[in-house]
């Protein structure tokens, strides 16, 4: 099977959302600000429980977030 | 006679410690070779970020820890070369100054641990990805540990074969030494993970 690429649109979703900064939506989905940053710059694929806070917090479904590129 | 013969028999044993220091640093080494292989495994080259990464609390936790076993292991070194592992043991100041360090080493061990377990029970402070890095930390500390103790027991095996026993306070010099390449690895294994993004 390929390797896929994880998109996602997690600083889109964060500007939409009030310009919710890094540090408050590590927070609420209980994880470092670091996993953020990288997440946001798609060097880091969040385990399903974390990518599933993540669509909870913009109110969107996980495909709303995230995207498998083949 | 027995004179005679007790004085061979400490020569015998004087050439056995003599070999065994040299496997000592030999099982230092292969600790030491055994990190830095794993930490070289860890390293992947990847484009430069678009934003500098903020440090986490269990980088800045484990650098404190670096820096601190690293002090300490030189200490404990510095001691060994300057009197021997036979004059670290005969000497009582010296003795009680090795004990210390080595209760230091634990005492900062320990506390480094208790911090780490109270983050590990909160989510913001250590996450996911934290506790990948410390699981191949963990991987990497103990295969750092196994090969350094599989030296020294050969060590030991190679150079009292013929006299049958092991002067005590090598097991001294065998935990210490586990001991160091364990406060050393660990660390050294979180930041490389860190890196590996």
């Amino acid at each position: 099977m390929p390797k896929a690429e994880i998109r996602n649109r997690i600083r889109r979703l964060r500007f939409d959302h009030g310009e919710m900064t890094q540090q408050a939506l590590a927070e609420q989905v209980g994880c470092t600000r670091q996993t953020i940053v990288l997440l946001e710059q798609e060097r880091y694929v969040p385990s399903l429980a974390l990518a599933l806070r993540i669509a909870r917090v913009f109110g969107e479904s996980v495909e709303g977030v995230f995207e498998l590129e083949d | 006679m027995s004179q005679i013969l007790y004085v061979a028999g400490d020569s015998d044993m004087r050439s056995a410690a003599l070999k065994v220091v040299l496997w000592g640093i030999a099982a230092l080494t292969a600790g030491l070779a055994a990190t830095a292989l794993g930490v070289r495994a860890l390293r992947v080259k990847s484009p430069p970020l678009d934003e500098p990464l903020p440090a986490t609390p269990m980088q800045r936790l484990s650098r404190i820890g670096l820096l601190a076993g690293a002090v300490l292991s030189a200490g404990l070194v510095a001691l060994v070369l300057y009197f021997g592992p036979e004059g670290t043991m005969e000497d009582d100041t010296v003795r009680i100054g090795f004990t210390l360090l080595l209760l230091a080493i634990l005492g900062l061990f320990g506390l480094l641990s208790l911090r780490l377990s109270i983050w590990m029970r909160r989510g913001d402070v250590v996450d996911e990805r934290d506790r990948a890095i410390l699981s191949g930390s963990h991987a990497l500390r103990s295969v750092a540990m196994l090969v350094t103790l599989a030296v020294w027991l050969i060590g030991l095996m190679e150079s009292y074969q013929a006299e049958g026993a092991v002067p005590v306070y090598w097991l001294y010099f065998v935990f210490w030494s586990v001991l160091v390449v364990s406060m050393l690895a660990f660390p050294l294994g979180i930041l490389f993970g860190y890196r590996r993004s």
